[in-house]
């Protein structure tokens, strides 16, 4: 399917949103002119400068009650966040207290794609009888004691899987990146990272000491620009010819959804003679038919990408990254990267529980379990991804990808989401600056497969409450200026397209919605709020949340 | 070494300034010269004379905030290492590259607030000077001559 489109803030929106900004900053820095804290320790300098420190404590840490909620249950599609005291706009030094309970909240916040987190009737009895027979840890690098028989099933498990000669495994996935990066890259190579991609890559690339050139982000001709550029000019200086040069994107990009374009990079690639290195950190057991990972959706042939890297934590409910490549590859990171020579490995109840996601996605434990999940989650991810363009809000990436962010653009507004969501009992995750563009805030919905109808309508109804009062709805059709700011004041945000009551959706079966009363029809398509009669389903749904089985039967 | 350079235009990954380059932002700056001119010139009796304290208070606040204050404003970011801690936010403007669209813009900005306020002062001597100072300061700040030069040392570190 399409690329999605690429929406920014009209202009209006981000004069208004560096208005806002400016105000808070102005603020902040009278703040620090008067009330700042002294110093602790006389004579000894400052942990972090006073100046630079700025944004994090006169900006982040006062929301920071939005960040780091700790949690007291597995991430399954309900998740128990536990209650800590408000901190009422105060500033804090120190993480806010636990109050003592817990809430039960729609997980929308979790990399837990294909339901694994919960415990599964298939993969949780044998991890625990993995840690019977080889215990929790392996207390050795892989190269003293530490690879076991698990660990090469794995390995093998991974290489069939993902269609190549052999890969190798970690126990960390950003260690993969960042400590195999410097062993294929080195002075004297050439690296095209795209725009977006994560620290994990950058880190590897800046300690591999290579030259690193940017592309904008899932833009071809600019790469394609570049290559020529710098393949023909050489090497800084001496001009002589680049070693090697590697091309660096991700699958899918976590904070845009999006995937890249792999043909399009193949065909780059073979013209001019680079190599590929493909992160499928979020791609890898969510995207193709089979759960394959990006190659599979874009058609591709797994041997065309030279270096295939992916995580376990995102998809298989597990720890750990991987890198699948030609032997010749993977015998030479084995000898050469640090991650394998030096870390502890992977522990064997980790190892055991990725074995059995992959068997079970490949239907080897005599169900089509594993085909259901997947075909629950491009269902889920296309509803809710459908429902939420028509409710007009801002929404990045590609379809089929459970990743959805919404876009606020306004980086005031992000806690103000979190914690009406919260409240509402939605675990949504919030992203401002600086891990986004400092106008491009957003909140981030992940869609699992053990998410059922219900949960997901729930979400909908939430999200458009929630974000109708907030006014983020950019993309729907606005009346001229100036009756939009008229209508405005007289009444909320209503846009004719969505009904809560609708389901616009690709389930064959009916909708399980309950029906409101005539009245609070009306009310709903003012944007008023949902209907009393919509909000008694789901309050009833919330509740069964609690009663959530441990082994989730339907996916 | 200035850099009018004329490689495939590059992609700005410095958080802390390439927000600048959102549509918008400039309307938010003109907004907010204007907003402090109606502030001024609602306090005093003589809006032209407002221009002349516009144009000072916006030359003594650009010159900090650009020319002054320097380093990343996310400075625990692993991506950028302290790359940009001895630059100062004109200079790590557009990916340090000079003679963009941007940077034109906000060098015409103070002469246009310094034609407005000598206008606005009726080219009186006394307030001329003033203007002419602060602004031959913020533009010989701006030049790419002066690209990462710290004169005496000032406000190296």
């Amino acid at each position: 399917m399409g690329q999605a489109h690429h929406p920014n803030a009209p202009w209006y929106i981000n004069a208004i949103c560096t208005w806002a900004l400016s105000i808070v900053i102005f603020c902040g820095r009278i703040r620090d002119l008067f009330w700042r804290r002294p110093q602790t320790r006389t004579g000894y300098a400052d942990l972090s400068d006073q100046r630079e420190d700025f944004y994090n404590r006169r900006m982040y840490r006062r929301i920071h009650d939005c960040y780091n909620r700790p949690i007291s249950s597995a991430p399954g599609a309900w998740i128990d966040v536990m209650e800590r005291v408000d901190i009422d706009g105060k500033a804090m030094s120190t993480q806010p207290d636990l109050v003592g309970g817990t809430r039960r909240c729609l997980n929308l916040g979790s990399y837990n794609y294909l339901g694994f987190a919960a415990a599964d009737e298939y993969c949780t009895p044998r991890v625990l009888d993995s840690l019977a027979d080889w215990g929790v840890s392996t207390c050795s690098s892989r190269t003293e004691a530490g690879t076991s028989a698990i660990h090469r099933e794995l390995e093998q498990l991974v290489a069939e899987y993902i269609g190549q000669e052999d890969a190798i495994t970690f126990g960390m996935g950003f260690a993969t990146n960042a400590a195999s990066i410097p062993a294929i890259a080195g002075p004297g190579s050439l690296v095209l990272s795209d725009a977006l991609n994560h620290t994990s890559i950058v880190a590897g690339v800046k300690a591999s000491g290579a030259k690193v050139k940017v592309f904008r982000h899932n833009d071809m001709a600019h790469l394609e620009k570049l290559l020529r550029w710098h393949i023909a000019e050489g090497q800084p200086r001496t001009h002589r010819p680049w070693k090697k040069v590697i091309i660096m994107v991700e699958g899918i990009y976590s904070m845009e959804g999006e995937t890249t374009l792999l043909r399009e990079l193949v065909a780059l690639k073979r013209r001019y003679k680079a190599y590929l290195y493909l992160d499928e950190a979020h791609s890898i057991g969510c995207m193709g038919a089979s759960g394959r990972g990006l190659c599979e959706h874009a058609g591709v042939d797994p041997r065309d990408v030279d270096v295939l890297m992916g995580t376990f934590t995102k998809s298989f409910g597990s720890a750990g990254g991987y890198i699948a490549g030609s032997k010749q590859l993977i015998a030479y990171l084995r000898r050469h990267c640090p991650a394998h020579l030096y870390a502890t490995s992977m522990a064997p109840g980790v190892a055991q529980q990725i074995i059995s996601a992959i068997r079970l996605m490949r239907g080897e434990d005599g169900s089509d379990r594993g085909a259901r999940k997947i075909r629950q989650l491009k269902d889920n991810s296309n509803y809710f991804r459908r429902r939420l363009q028509d409710m007009g809000l801002h929404v990045l990436g590609d379809w089929d990808s459970p990743i959805m962010p919404i876009m606020v653009y306004h980086l005031c507004y992000i806690s103000g989401i979190s914690r009406r969501c919260l409240q509402r009992r939605i675990a949504m995750v919030v992203v401002g600056f600086p891990a986004t563009a400092l106008l491009m805030s957003r909140c981030r919905v992940c869609i699992s497969a053990s998410h059922t109808k219900e949960d997901l309508d729930y979400a909908l109804e939430v999200i458009y409450d929630v974000c109708s009062k907030m006014g983020l709805q950019y993309a729907a059709r606005q009346l001229p200026w100036p009756w939009c700011w008229l209508r405005l004041l007289l009444w909320p945000p209503a846009f004719g397209n969505y009904r809560p009551g609708d389901s616009s959706s690709s389930y064959e079966k009916g909708s399980s919605k309950s029906s409101s009363s005539g009245s609070s029809r009306v009310w709903a398509w003012l944007g008023g709020g949902s209907g009393k009669g919509v909000m008694k389903a789901h309050s009833a749904a919330a509740a069964a949340g609690k009663a959530q089985p441990l082994v989730t039967a339907a996916a | 070494m200035p850099h009018h350079r004329r490689l495939p235009s590059e992609v700005d990954i410095n958080k802390s300034v390439n927000w600048i380059n959102s549509p918008g932002v400039w309307v938010w700056y003109i907004s907010l010269i204007v907003a402090v001119w109606l502030l001024t010139s609602a306090l005093m009796n003589d809006p032209g004379l407002a221009w002349t304290y516009v144009h000072l208070i916006h030359g003594v606040t650009t010159y900090y905030l650009l020319h002054w204050t320097k380093g990343s404003m996310s400075p625990g970011d692993p991506t950028e290492q302290g790359m940009y801690d001895r630059l100062t936010v004109w200079e790590q403007m557009d990916s340090q590259i000079y003679g963009t669209s941007n940077r034109k813009f906000f060098t015409v900005v103070p002469i246009a607030l310094f034609v407005l306020a000598t206008h606005g002062a009726d080219f009186r001597k006394q307030p001329l000077g003033l203007n002419l100072v602060v602004v031959l300061v913020l533009l010989i700040a701006k030049m790419p001559a002066l690209h990462k030069v710290r004169i005496f040392g000032i406000n190296q570190y």
